[in-house]
Order: structure tokens, then C-alpha cells, then sequence
């Protein structure tokens, strides 16, 4: 069985499945919980002999431990640490030990014969030219029971930028200082072993948003509150809000103004539109332009987004907000690898991100 | 559908004198604004680098008794603007924030880059340190002052 992740850095929004936040605070810990299972195992306990039997139920022992040997087992219900008294193949066979309550059915074997046992996990960021690559490695012992917990929020703060590049001449732009997607690959370790590395999504990411959230805040270092969703057909969607701290900014005619957003990952390969709707000094509205698409090239960062300006002077408020009607925007790119010139190919999607090179 | 919030936006058509307009990364990961305008104050301060006196053999023509290595400067301005009670959450975005930036090219910035397309230059600042009000009830409006670090002005050194 090896690792498996059971707690990712996310949130559902609104207490909703359907609405999951995969944004978080850099500046907080964000942390994946890995649970070590050596071998999935069926439970059985004499309690008249005091003898705990453990059958492998799904692969092939790759171990040899030895009568003494100790294996820590858990179940739903309990855990403890047993002496092996004899082997059979894929059976552990345990020394009598009084076990307090009762043990579950089925659960999962580890060896603590796997000396220096740790788990490696290696993170990822994705560059300007669209692939992976290994901004950091985190090596993790877990505790007695098989659990770690990696936090990667330090190694994504070495890769948000610092220069304010946005030169307020496009609708919308993705800026690498305030945020950044990135993945994770693990692989576990131990003395004179070592694992293989788990796959790495070319579509699936993470992000995180350089932003520092306050204690008490809702979904905590979670940045669910700002992350936009679509589900066709799904009408009651959480409304995102966007990256400001005044309530109501104020736009001062002739300087640079941008609104930031997140532009998530739900909304990549869909129209997706900046509406406004002006007004006069009565709150009586008046006339706005066409609604402006966005760039969807741009999705799966935080971006920066241009208001319409050039009001006339009777304007003196502006309301902005994002739409999308679900449908599909499909880009030309230019595909890396084809050797033909001027050859592309029509997306619906982001393209797939390019695999890191390999690790020397 | 609608997938945000609608976000109000206030305009400011107000013609504005000797202008500081600030960016700043806010608590939230993205970036906010305000212009200062009218009221502020630009100051210099100095300080000697390494005082020597001169070995002087030649008094007749010696032209000083003592030297210094050089001299640092830096600049700061001290801003101030009266703000309405409902904009100081994000003036106080502004007092927190590491990164603050100042608009260098505040006339010209809409045509600086290549073919006359916008180009604004930031350069970094610094807000002091210290403390401002930002919450007082049954008032309006709050006077705000700042003093911003400027960059450090390159002299020459011995």
C-alpha cells in the first residue's frame, strides 16, 4: 500500500462538496497528511488464546521480518504493537498480548523492521515556459502510528516573485507575485530501500496566494472565500470575492488601478467575462460598455484585472463584478515538441504542463 | 451567471496637486491603491561616515583640519490626507504592508513603454514604523499621516 494522503490543504466552501478550495494562504502552513500503510491486513483475535493473527489482504510481502520482529497494527477501533511469534506466507502470526477492547476487522500492518523508515516529498512550482519544476524536497519521519505531516508553505514563499511586472495594458494578466500553482510527488524510504515517486498530475494542481489571513477568519489560511466556482447546471454558486482590503476602492482617474482576483482552475476553459455597471451621483445607473472577455490563458493564478475607466465625470461609482455562462473557450496554442511550423492546435483547456527533468 | 461579488468602486474625478499615488500589497495577495495629494512634506537626512582628522604638514595651504569618508542620505516623505472613516480599512492595508511601491512617472506613465503604450514605474518605500488611529466613532472622517522611506541616495565614498 505504501503512502496515501488523507488530508489534502483544502476546504470545501460553504461546507459543500461540490465548491472545493484548493487555495491557500502562503503564509501559513499548508499541510498534507500522509499515513504510512505497509500492508492492508484482515484482523483475527482468540481471546481465549490472546493471539492476534494478521492475514495480508492486497499485495505480496517485499519485507522479511523474523519471529521477534515487532509490527505496529491498526484498525478502525484500535492499535498496538505486536511481537511476530511465527511467519506464514503473507501471515503474521503474533506472540499472546492482552489487547484492551476490541479489535476491528481489517486495518493495516506496519513493520518496524523498515529502519530510518521517511517519506521524501518533493514540490513542485510551474515556470513561464509551463513546467514543473523541483523547488524544494521535504523528508518526513513519521510518527509511531505511520502518520506525517508535510508542510510546503515555506517552499512556495521562495518562489513568489517580487517585481511588480503588470503594465495595465491587458484586460486580465496572471501575476507571479501573489500567487503560484505547484504539486506534490512522494515516494517512502528506508534503510537500503528506496520508493519510487508517486505521479505528478499534468492537469491537477494546487495554488497558493501570498496573502496572510487572520486568526477566526472564515475557512482559516483557506482562501475559499475567493475562489470563483462554475458547475453547469449548479444555479446557487458562492459568490468570490475579490483581493481587496477596502470595501469599496477608490479609483483615481489617470493612475494605474487594478482589481485582484483568483482565477481559479473551475473556470479554465470557459468564457468568462468582467461586467460593470456605472452610476451617477443619485445612483441612478448609466450607460456601460460591452461586457469584456478575459484572457482564459491566464487561468489557475491570481490575476489582475482592468476596469473599463475613461468615466465621464457624472460617474461616480462603478460596480464590477465577473460572469460566465459555461461556455467553452477554446484557444489556438502552439504545441511544444511539434516540429512543424506554424503548426497548432485548438484547446479547450489549459494546455497540460510540462514534466520536470529529471532529478540528477 | 454572476460567479463574484459585485464590487463597488468609487471614482474620484478631483483634480489632485503634487500627487504621491502608492500600490501596496495587501493581507489579502493582491494589490490596492491610494493617492496622496496636496499635503505632504520631502525631507532629507544625513549622516557622517568615519571622521578623520587630516595629518597636516603643509598649514599654509591646508584646506581643513578634519575629513569624512562620506555620507549617507536618505529621503523621506511625510504624507497626509484626511480619509472617510469607511476607506480606513484599506489605509491601514497600506500602514501594515512590507511592500509598498510609489508611482515615479504619475504624468507620463500611460505612454512611457515601447509605442506610447503604458509603462508605470514603481519604486519601493518604505511606511515608518509607528502607530495611526484607525478607528474613532462618531467621526467621518480621520486625519491620516505617514512618513515614507524613500530609497537610500547613492554618494560618493573614499
Amino acid at each position: 500500500m505504501g503512502i496515501s494522503i488523507t488530508e489534502y490543504p483544502q476546504r470545501n466552501v460553504q461546507d459543500n462538496p461540490l465548491f472545493v478550495s484548493k487555495w491557500s494562504a502562503i503564509n501559513h502552513s499548508m499541510v498534507f497528511k500522509m499515513q504510512r500503510q505497509d500492508y492492508p491486513v484482515q484482523l483475527y483475535y482468540n481471546q481465549t488464546t490472546e493471539v492476534m493473527i494478521a492475514y495480508i489482504t492486497f499485495g505480496t510481502m517485499i519485507d522479511s521480518p523474523l519471529p521477534g520482529d515487532k509490527v505496529y497494527i491498526e484498525s478502525a477501533s484500535n492499535s498496538g504493537t505486536f511481537i511476530i511469534n511465527s511467519l506464514l506466507p503473507n501471515v503474521f502470526i503474533m506472540e499472546p498480548q492482552t489487547i484492551n477492547g476490541t479489535f476491528g476487522a481489517s486495518g493495516f500492518a506496519n513493520l518496524e523492521t523498515r529502519t530510518n523508515y521517511f517519506i521524501l516529498t518533493n514540490i513542485y512550482g510551474v515556470n513561464e515556459g509551463n513546467q514543473y519544476e523541483l523547488i524544494g524536497q521535504s523528508r518526513n519521519k513519521p510518527d509511531s502510528s505511520g502518520r506525517a505531516s508535510v508542510d510546503v508553505s515555506s517552499f512556495l514563499k521562495n518562489i513568489i516573485g517580487y517585481q511588480d511586472n503588470f503594465k495595465y495594458d491587458v484586460l486580465n494578466q496572471k501575476d507571479g507575485t501573489l500567487g503560484s500553482p505547484y504539486n506534490i510527488t512522494y515516494s517512502e524510504n528506508w534503510k537500503n530501500y528506496e520508493g519510487d515517486f508517486s505521479g505528478l498530475s499534468t492537469t491537477v494542481l494546487r495554488f497558493g496566494v501570498n496573502s496572510a489571513k487572520q486568526i477566526q477568519d472564515l475557512y482559516g489560511q483557506n482562501m475559499g472565500e475567493y475562489v470563483p466556482f462554475f458547475i453547469d447546471l449548479v444555479t446557487a454558486i458562492p459568490k468570490a470575492k475579490f483581493l481587496s482590503d477596502f470595501e469599496s476602492p477608490t479609483y483615481f482617474p489617470g493612475f494605474p488601478f487594478s482589481l485582484s482576483f483568483i482565477y481559479s482552475e473551475n473556470l479554465v476553459g470557459i468564457e468568462t467575462f468582467r461586467d460593470q455597471e456605472n452610476y451617477d451621483i443619485n445612483g441612478t445607473p448609466t450607460i456601460v460598455g460591452p461586457a469584456a472577455q478575459l484572457n482564459n490563458g491566464e487561468a489557475q493564478e491570481v490575476n489582475r484585472l482592468l476596469i473599463e475607466g475613461g468615466y465621464p465625470s457624472n460617474v461616480v461609482l462603478t460596480k464590477v463584478w465577473l460572469e460566465t455562462d459555461g461556455v467553452a473557450d477554446c484557444v489556438v496554442y502552439q504545441q511544444p515538441g511539434y516540429v512543424q511550423i506554424g503548426y497548432v492546435e485548438e484547446l479547450c483547456f489549459l494546455p497540460p504542463i510540462i514534466p520536470p527533468p529529471p532529478i540528477n | 451567471m454572476r460567479i463574484t461579488e459585485k464590487k463597488d468602486i468609487k471614482i474620484d474625478h478631483e483634480c489632485k496637486d503634487f500627487p504621491i499615488y502608492l500600490t501596496w500589497l495587501n493581507r489579502l495577495g493582491g494589490y490596492s491603491y491610494w493617492l496622496f495629494f496636496k499635503e505632504h512634506t520631502e525631507k532629507t537626512k544625513t549622516k557622517s561616515e568615519n571622521k578623520y582628522i587630516l595629518n597636516i604638514q603643509d598649514l599654509e595651504n591646508a584646506i581643513g583640519t578634519n575629513d569624512i569618508t562620506g555620507k549617507s542620505a536618505v529621503h523621506n516623505i511625510l504624507v497626509g490626507a484626511r480619509v472617510k472613516a469607511e476607506d480606513m480599512d484599506g489605509i491601514t492595508g497600506l500602514y501594515e504592508s512590507p511592500k509598498v511601491l510609489r508611482l515615479m512617472n504619475p504624468e507620463t506613465w500611460e505612454t512611457d513603454g515601447e509605442g506610447g503604450t503604458p509603462l508605470p514605474k514603481w519604486q519601493r518605500v518604505i511606511v515608518k514604523p509607528g502607530s495611526i488611529v484607525i478607528l474613532k466613532t462618531g467621526i467621518d472622517f480621520i486625519q491620516v499621516k505617514m512618513t515614507l522611506d524613500l530609497p537610500f541616495i547613492n554618494t560618493q565614498k573614499e
